[in-house]
């Protein structure tokens, strides 16, 4: 279970800050405990969940339960996400 | 995370007891409709206060038409589980461990209807704390347009507590809400505290989320109408790369003028009634020496300041509008990859704008910064920028620079204004690059739905914070006035008038004391004096120069500029050369002189330590660029 859940991340998941406007990914993982990444975990963006992007030049503007973000670059560089 | 509080069970005092008082706190995210809600279930009798040791406010006030209920409005939060102090602060009260306040007896969650899944996180993390807890839900008509309402009773069963729906619009809806809040108050609606976290195994937050997303399926009823995509289409346009930025600077310039020139107005008349106060006491007041106090030190010297009343307020009031639209994010989405580069979130131009105006409700406005850092590294360049109280100063050396020419004062006053600005950006880099090292916090932030602003909010705001600024500003004013009355004034000598007087006042002899230090910038004891009573209020040094030029009517401002240009040295070479006149406009624009925004700037850091670096630093930085600009043009021009 565990060794699949390696492959997929390997195969799908890329950062979030790769990913281009118009589309939409689920959130993989966190790659720090960076308070603002705690911060917009609290806000939605938090593993499991489906996000938009909406704007994929820096800062970025992902959409989460109806809710529009801005995150700078250098963060959702810190995001794993898968494309769905 | 907040614990359960077993003894809330098994309190058993009667609620219902008239002689007993309540308090009850107002929790939510930011940006809910929570400031609003406040505002309409209280009056204008809130009062602001910080939690002991830290720079985060809570207001508080009493429930409409009752005495004995009071409501805390907390910082608006996403989680209770970073360690933020807004977020450490709240906890510790929700959890009945703050020094500041007592746990509150009732919660009030604001829970926003448009983003109900978040809101039911921090509800998940906040509400095992209380058995009396009514769960208030908020832009039910934005989520009408975004194609969906929450039904209340169902949600209601959910969460086992009252959920009522808020709008603002009806005053019956208000008094209904206030009925039920006293209802949760009554013993009998105490309701069992269940732990809702029951596994934390996974990732708190996407637990969290599955939690909240199960509870919204069951309440939210989809609606079948178009949803709107306003905000959306809105911020194609003003977050634009191009688009966005020009109405940006068009909105900051309306906002800038607004402040500017629409409170010179009133801050006219205030300086005129103060004028006549002052007038009106010199001629009923029988000892002369007592008038004096009462009308130069006393009157004129608060007056300087509380004229800049009309300014905070308006400020504050466009500062809220803003927020209430939504639009005060995007300027931080805008700005924030150029100030990223010298160390500044985007945010921080709201207030290094806003210190154009004064410093003081610049620092005050600092608090949307809510990283600590950042906050700090903006307090601390913050009276770098040409605010107000320099303008007359601005206006003297133009006139004894170029009083024929409209163009080059126009000129000297571009100069300022840019020194200010490029001297505040370096030194955000400087500070970056050395005491307050590493980077601006990356930008993460809610971009609200565009709204209509609240007014009711914005006057509020406004009134709140002018009455701050009378009550942080006010009084140490007073103290420095009467002070350098007392410098100015003594030793008495009946003999001497005018300029002889002050030179052998206390004032002057300090003025004389420093000559030899403020003489390598071209000034003499004279410009001395000046500097000292700039403490005051800086604009006091035209007065002052007025009185030891040996000018009776400092008003007559011809007659003024005149007498300045025809003061000599001991050589009998004029003092106000060319080169004096451009090292004492660089040395007003760096020089930190202002002694109301040192005591602001102590409050909002915490530390007097902050405010003595602040003053050092800029003078330093004052003194150096004035001694290198003197001797550089005394060099080159002669």
């Amino acid at each position: 279970m565990k060794n699949e859940e390696y492959n997929i991340e390997n195969e799908l998941t890329t950062k979030l800050s790769e990913m281009n406007s118009g589309n939409s990914a689920r959130i993989v993982s966190m790659l720090s405990q960076a308070e603002e990444l705690v911060r917009i975990q609290a806000m939605g963006v938090c593993k499991g969940r489906v996000i938009e992007i909406e704007r994929s030049n820096d800062p970025m503007i992902i959409k989460v339960h109806n809710s529009r973000i801005a995150i700078a670059t250098s963060l959702a560089e810190q995001i794993t996400v898968e494309k769905c | 995370m907040l614990e359960d509080n077993q003894n809330n069970s098994s309190q058993s005092d009667s609620y219902v007891n008239i002689n007993k008082e309540f308090s009850i706190a107002l929790v939510g995210n930011p940006n809910s409709g929570k400031s609003t809600l406040f505002n309409s279930l209280t009056g204008l009798n809130v009062s602001t206060a910080n939690f002991s040791g830290t720079t985060v406010e809570f207001k508080k006030a009493k429930l409409k038409n009752e005495k004995k209920i009071n409501i805390i409005d907390l910082p608006g939060l996403y989680t209770a589980r970073t360690p933020s102090s807004e977020e450490k602060v709240t906890c510790e009260v929700l959890e009945g461990k703050s020094k500041t306040l007592k746990k509150p007896n009732a919660l009030i969650f604001v829970a926003d209807a448009s983003r109900l899944e978040r809101s039911l996180t921090l509800y998940r993390e906040v509400n095992t704390s209380f058995d009396r807890i009514i769960v208030v839900l908020t832009m039910s008509d934005i989520a009408v347009k975004q194609g969906y309402e929450v039904d209340t009773e169902k949600l209601a069963k959910e969460l086992n507590c009252e959920v009522v729906k808020a709008d603002y619009k009806k005053l019956d809806n208000i008094s209904h809400l206030v009925s039920k809040i006293k209802a949760v108050l009554d013993e009998s609606s105490a309701r069992e505290v269940v732990s809702t976290c029951t596994k934390c195994s996974l990732c708190p937050f996407q637990d969290s989320y599955n939690w909240s997303e199960q509870i919204s399926l069951v309440a939210i009823k989809q609606l079948n109408v178009r949803k709107s995509n306003f905000s959306r289409s809105l911020d194609a346009v003003l977050t634009h790369s191009i688009l966005g930025t020009i109405s940006f600077l068009f909105i900051m310039t309306l906002f800038f003028i607004t402040i500017f020139y629409l409170a010179s107005y009133p801050m006219d008349l205030l300086d005129q009634g103060f004028s006549y106060l002052a007038g009106v006491a010199t001629d009923l007041i029988p000892n002369t020496m007592f008038a004096s106090l009462v009308s130069d030190g006393v009157i004129s010297g608060v007056g300087s300041l509380m004229v800049f009343i009309p300014q905070v307020a308006l400020l504050f009031f466009l500062l809220s509008i803003l927020q209430d639209t939504g639009y005060l994010s995007r300027v931080a989405l805008i700005l924030e990859r150029f100030f990223k580069r010298i160390g500044l979130p985007g945010i921080a131009f709201i207030p290094l704008l806003s210190a154009h105006a004064c410093a003081i409700p610049a620092i005050m406005s600092s608090r949307i910064i809510e990283n600590k850092r950042d906050r700090l590294a903006t307090i601390l360049i913050i009276p770098l920028m040409s605010c107000s109280a320099r303008l007359p100063v601005y206006v003297m050396i133009a006139s004894l620079l170029f009083s024929d020419s409209a163009i080059k004062s126009g000129l000297v006053f571009m100069v300022a204004y840019i020194l200010g600005i490029s001297f505040a950006l370096l030194m955000s880099w400087v500070l970056k690059k050395t005491i307050l090292r590493g980077e601006a916090s990356p930008l993460a932030i809610e971009l609200p739905e565009y709204r209509l602003p609240n007014l009711k909010n914005a006057l509020i705001e406004a009134y709140t914070r002018s009455w701050q600024f009378i009550k942080q500003a006010g009084s140490i004013i007073l103290f420095i006035s009467v002070i350098m009355w007392v410098l100015m004034t003594f030793p008495q000598n009946e003999n001497l008038q005018g300029a002889d007087h002050v030179k052998q006042s206390y004032a002057g002899q300090l003025g004389t004391f420093i000559e030899p230090v403020i003489e390598p910038l071209g000034f003499d004891w004279r410009i001395g004096i000046g500097i000292i009573s700039s403490f005051a209020a800086r604009e006091v040094i035209v007065s002052t120069l007025g009185i030891v030029a040996g000018i009776d009517d400092v008003d007559n401002t011809n007659s003024l500029y005149d007498s300045m240009r025809a003061m000599t040295r001991v050589d009998g070479t004029p003092l106000f050369t060319f080169a004096t006149c451009l090292s004492l406009l660089i040395f007003y624009v760096l020089a930190m002189q202002c002694l109301p925004t040192q005591v602001v700037t102590k409050k909002e850091t915490g530390k007097w330590s902050w405010a003595i670096f602040q003053f050092v630093y800029m003078s330093i930085l004052a003194y150096v660029m004035a001694f290198i600009t003197y001797q550089v043009c005394n060099s080159l021009l002669l």
